[in-house]
């Protein structure tokens, strides 16, 4: 009865319908989770080769292709203890995909995401979130107005004789030349 | 976020080459961002004078919001949409369709999302000195004559080699061979990270720097005088990482304060 259940057509009907369509419940909550990218990456692995934060931290950081796992399945905690935050932001994963999926926008959502639930985020990030939010600049704490250059004029002469001596121009009058500037 | 957003004239562009620049980029917005503006002020004032000395016509926001780049990267995604969102329609109230960033991170930032739609184009201050480079009008009869020899190499900053998307290298070598008396070698691994970015030099220091050697290492074996970076995180990192390494000589500076040096009058006005 039970051998004769098993090879009924039902199971073989019921198992193909999970195969086919167990990921594809995976890339809509991917997706309605803001992930679109993601479920279209084929882990190639181009991006973790090109990735400079993996090339120095290796298994610890999850690395470019971590990111788009991790997001997909909306593991949080795995992507906070892999060092979500350590991603400089530089591109070169986009720039390696042969499918030109933006990891960057993935990267900035995931980590809103973390942030929404407490996880990931430094003293620093938080620190730049606050000065946006009261100042409006990331600096100082002055609110809304920029400073003005002609206000500036003792600092722009410090820094312009700076760069005389990097340079070697005509303000280099004395000082540490580059070496070849007579 | 303020309303009243004023527009700080620029003072009257001198006429060389001015109906040429002003031909090909028209008037537009310059967007100089919290770092230039606060902290590198000298290439705030480089940059300007380059773009006073070829006849740019540009103004220049009085009242700039931080562009949302720096809070995308710490979790606040949402205010940095809204940040980028403020900018973009304050400067299109004002009538500009066109954005020259001072820094990589704000032009990428404010290029994203509705900007397209908006009719916005944004650009880098260097695309307009590589567009006079391109057509041989980049020297200028106020420069010192003869320039300073020297051998440049340049760091190709993320967010302008892939945020907007600039031939980095072909921008820089072009700039520096069209100028007499320099020397352009190439860097290896020139589009390489220096580490500074994506909040990490403000939140992890230590995995910044180790970013930051192998780009040293590289940059040390053109022996060149000065490195061109044309965004000031990566110029400060770079700059840091030369200044920090033995026996090295070599300095990093702005492609728009390199530019300016070569001109007599660069100090004048600034003088106490």
């Amino acid at each position: 009865m039970a051998l004769e259940f098993f090879n009924s057509i039902n199971v073989y009907a019921a198992v193909s319908f999970i195969v086919a369509f167990v990921p594809i419940i995976i890339m809509l909550w991917a997706s309605k989770r803001g992930f679109d990218s993601s479920i279209l990456c084929m882990d190639c692995q181009q991006c973790v080769a090109d990735c400079p934060v993996r090339s120095v931290l290796k298994d610890a950081y999850m690395g470019p292709k971590g990111i788009q796992v991790y997001a997909r399945v909306g593991h949080n905690e795995k992507a906070d203890e892999l060092m979500l935050f350590s991603c400089t932001s530089c591109m070169a994963c986009v720039n390696a995909c042969p499918r030109g999926l933006n990891v960057k926008h993935d990267m900035d959502h995931f980590r809103a995401i973390l942030a929404s639930v407490n996880l990931g985020q430094m003293a620093a990030h938080k620190h730049l979130i606050h000065m946006v939010e009261n100042f409006n600049n990331t600096l100082d704490e002055v609110p809304l107005k920029k400073p003005n250059i002609h206000d500036q004029k003792k600092n722009i002469k410090k820094m312009l004789d700076g760069y005389g001596k990097i340079v070697g121009s005509q303000m280099n009058k004395e000082g540490d030349r580059p070496k070849g500037v007579a | 976020m303020a309303d009243d957003v004023a527009v700080e004239e620029t003072p009257k562009a001198p006429p060389w080459k001015a109906e040429k620049t002003t031909a090909q980029w028209g008037r537009f917005l310059v967007f100089e961002g919290c770092v230039m503006t606060r902290r590198m002020v000298g290439s705030r004032y480089t940059a300007r004078f380059i773009l006073d000395k070829y006849g740019f016509n540009y103004a220049t926001m009085d009242n700039e919001s931080c562009c949302g780049s720096p809070i995308l990267r710490s979790g606040g995604e949402e205010l940095a949409n809204k940040q980028r969102t403020v900018n973009l329609l304050n400067i299109q109230k004002l009538g500009f369709d066109t954005i020259i960033s001072a820094c990589p991170g704000c032009g990428s930032q404010l290029s994203a999302g509705e900007a397209k739609r908006m009719g916005i184009k944004v650009y880098h201050y260097m695309e307009l000195v590589y567009s006079l480079a391109k057509n041989g009008e980049i020297l200028h009869p106020d420069m010192v004559d003869p320039l300073p020899p020297l051998t440049v190499t340049a760091h190709d900053p993320c967010h302008l080699d892939r945020g907007l998307g600039v031939d980095c290298n072909l921008m820089h070598s072009t700039i520096v061979n069209a100028l007499p008396n320099q020397t352009w070698v190439e860097c290896e691994e020139h589009d390489r990270c220096c580490g500074a970015g994506g909040g990490v030099r403000a939140s992890q220091k230590d995995l910044s720097y180790k970013i930051r050697e192998r780009k040293i290492k590289k940059l040390m074996r053109t022996e060149a005088d000065i490195v061109l970076a044309a965004c000031p995180f990566c110029e400060l990192q770079i700059d840091e990482g030369l200044r920090k390494t033995e026996d090295c000589s070599m300095r990093s500076i702005t492609p728009q304060s390199y530019l300016a040096m070569m001109f007599k009058d660069v100090d004048e006005g600034v003088d106490d």
